[in-house]
């Protein structure tokens, strides 16, 4: 389902069609976070959509923070599902109730036999290398609801063009617009203020420059404007991360949010019981793998 | 969801969206006392943001007070949130104890060592047995920073500087808001923080805001998005809660009924509550205990 879609459904839902409550605006709001949210309570095996992988990271002093990953991470150190020595054996993860149990020489983190914990956003791995290289497996936030603009470098730091707008918005129609500019390689990334925009060739250009050259193949998010709602541009081709069988449950979620700001309790409750036992009974109907081996299988 | 998000969203929950009943001001001090009751609610395993070690804490015969001049912080449910202790010099994890077993301690063979050496929290006091031991490592849950939103500022040097009137609970560390979005409310345009002096909190800003002005309000936000990172063992951010932003709508919801119980209104307040302890509840329940290493009860 694209979020334009959701919105207007959810304006049905809430009764609210011509858009007089509850605004577009506010409605791709609660929808970005009732998809965190869902995404949040429900069991993992759901949100394969979420999974990333990151291979060949080096944890200096055997410590990886998690913030260098390439995504956020979701809910967290709970977040964070398996690491493992790059080429080497899966990390055994361990509480900071075990870390007692290290002291023991036959229970010590070794390369063959290597242990992690997450504390302070950081992934410590207990293993003979001092520096090892890992690979971790985790589950990113989603991403959030804003059409995710391509952007044609110009070999500038300020200068970019957008092939998206194929030339429909007049000249300085995006000026003020506060933008967010992201590259995969992290070199330019952040916020940045549009203070010109022309027609021709949909040219872009912003304040404070860049720490590097915008090139061709980075993104830019619209979030916001003074006076125009930039950040509903491309909606119709933006979908949830999440599974699309999901889409319905974010609406549940996102219309009985918006009940709450009504007085309409009954409504509200109904409708936030109603995602309650959805999520619920997909997580209690969730079929665990037959496994390997004898040991009992912890439900996630 | 940053400061400014949460606080519109409680306005709109709260049929108050201008303000005219709860001030904005109150509407952040209930954020600020949702947030609080939130993180003491959820499970510890959501609350990796909010964990801090707190390296070679010196001891006085044997103890130390968990104040936030020996932590850097206040702990988080006062001895509660102390989550291990470790000998600096020797490496070696203490034992948690409780005060009924102070006494067992004088039997020789349970008598602490620096070899097994044991900890215990008295009087928000921090008590490590044997008294040999001069500096621990320790592990804790911090109380999450209060959060901001707006503050008062004057313009100068034609719009390329703003100095904040006071302190409003900004963090007087140089650069710590560069790159952070600005929104001027006089001038009604966005601009970007480019340089930060935490003493006079003056900042450099880009584009330029215009006109000079004394005396107006100044928004600052994040998105949960963003690069926006606390500075390394500087602090924290305080435009967002310092917790997942999976959970940062439930504060919202323990903000609400604070509210709505001002207003006489308990039916409202108690949806409001029991709707965010049921998010808690589900949340806790999902929780999965780590493999961990070594027999024990729990996985038998």
């Amino acid at each position: 389902m694209y979020v334009s879609d959701a919105i207007t459904q959810l304006g049905l839902r809430v009764e609210d069609a011509d858009k007089k409550k509850f605004p577009e605006k506010l409605r791709r709001q609660v929808l970005e976070y009732s998809q965190v949210k869902i995404a949040n309570m429900l069991h993992n095996a759901y949100l394969t959509e979420l999974e990333c992988l990151e291979t060949g990271l080096t944890a200096s002093g055997r410590i990886y923070t998690i913030k260098d990953l390439k995504s956020k991470v979701l809910r967290g150190g709970e977040g964070i599902l398996k690491v493992k020595l790059t080429g080497g054996r899966y990390c055994t993860r361990i509480a900071l109730d075990d870390l007692k149990k290290l002291e023991n020489t036959y229970l010590a983190g070794t390369d063959d036999n290597p242990l992690f914990y997450v504390f302070q956003d950081k992934i410590y791995i207990k293993c003979t290398a001092t520096s090892p290289v890992i690979d971790v497996y985790y589950l990113r936030l989603p991403s959030p609801l804003y059409y995710p603009f391509t952007t044609t470098g110009t070999g500038e730091e300020t200068q970019f063009w957008v092939p998206y707008f194929v030339e429909a918005y007049a000249d300085d129609y995006f000026n003020g617009s506060l933008v967010y500019i992201f590259s995969p390689d992290k070199s330019v990334i952040g916020y940045y203020v549009v203070t010109d925009f022309a027609n021709a060739d949909n040219v872009v250009t912003i304040s404070p420059p860049a720490p590097d050259d915008i090139q061709t193949g980075h993104h830019v998010y619209f979030l916001s404007h003074p006076t125009v709602e930039v950040g509903l541009i491309g909606l119709s081709d933006t979908a949830f991360d999440l599974n699309d069988s999901l889409a319905d449950l974010i609406v549940d979620y996102a219309e009985s949010e918006l009940w709450k700001i009504t007085a309409d309790i009954e409504r509200r409750n109904s409708t936030m019981d109603k995602v309650i036992t959805q999520i619920k009974a997909l997580n209690d109907k969730y079929r665990e793998s037959d496994g390997i081996g004898t040991k009992q299988k912890g439900a996630q | 969801m940053d400061a400014y998000k949460m606080l519109n969203l409680l306005g709109y929950r709260l049929e108050d969206s201008g303000s005219n009943l709860f001030t904005d001001t109150f509407k952040i001090k209930a954020i600020n006392n949702g947030v609080i009751k939130l993180v003491q609610a959820i499970d510890n395993k959501y609350l990796t943001e909010l964990q801090v070690l707190k390296s070679s804490l010196s001891l006085s015969l044997g103890s130390a007070n968990l104040s936030s001049a020996n932590l850097g912080y206040l702990p988080l449910r006062g001895g509660q949130g102390i989550l291990k202790v470790c000998d600096t010099s020797t490496g070696k994890y203490c034992l948690q104890i409780d005060m009924d077993d102070i006494k067992k301690t004088e039997n020789t063979y349970l008598a602490p060592s620096t070899d097994n050496p044991v900890f215990y929290i008295f009087q928000n006091k921090l008590y490590v047995l044997p008294t040999s031991i001069t500096s621990v490592d320790v592990y804790f849950l911090k109380i999450p920073t209060e959060i901001i939103f707006k503050f008062l500022g004057s313009v100068t040097n034609d719009g390329v500087t703003l100095t904040a009137n006071g302190l409003y609970g900004l963090v007087e560390l140089d650069d710590y808001y560069n790159n952070f979005p600005i929104y001027s409310v006089y001038h009604n345009k966005y601009s970007i923080v480019t340089d930060y002096v935490g003493a006079t909190r003056v900042f450099t800003l880009s584009p330029t805001l215009g006109t000079n002005t004394s005396d107006k309000y100044f928004y600052m936000f994040r998105n949960d998005f963003d690069d926006l990172m606390p500075q390394s063992g500087k602090g924290s951010l305080n435009v967002a809660p310092e917790i997942n932003p999976a959970i940062h709508e439930i504060a919202v919801s323990f903000a609400e009924s604070y509210c709505w119980a001002m207003d006489n209104n308990v039916g409202r307040s108690k949806i409001a509550f029991d709707q965010a302890m049921s998010e808690i509840l589900l949340l806790n329940s999902r929780y999965t205990e780590n493999t961990g290493i070594g027999t024990g009860l729990r996985k038998r």
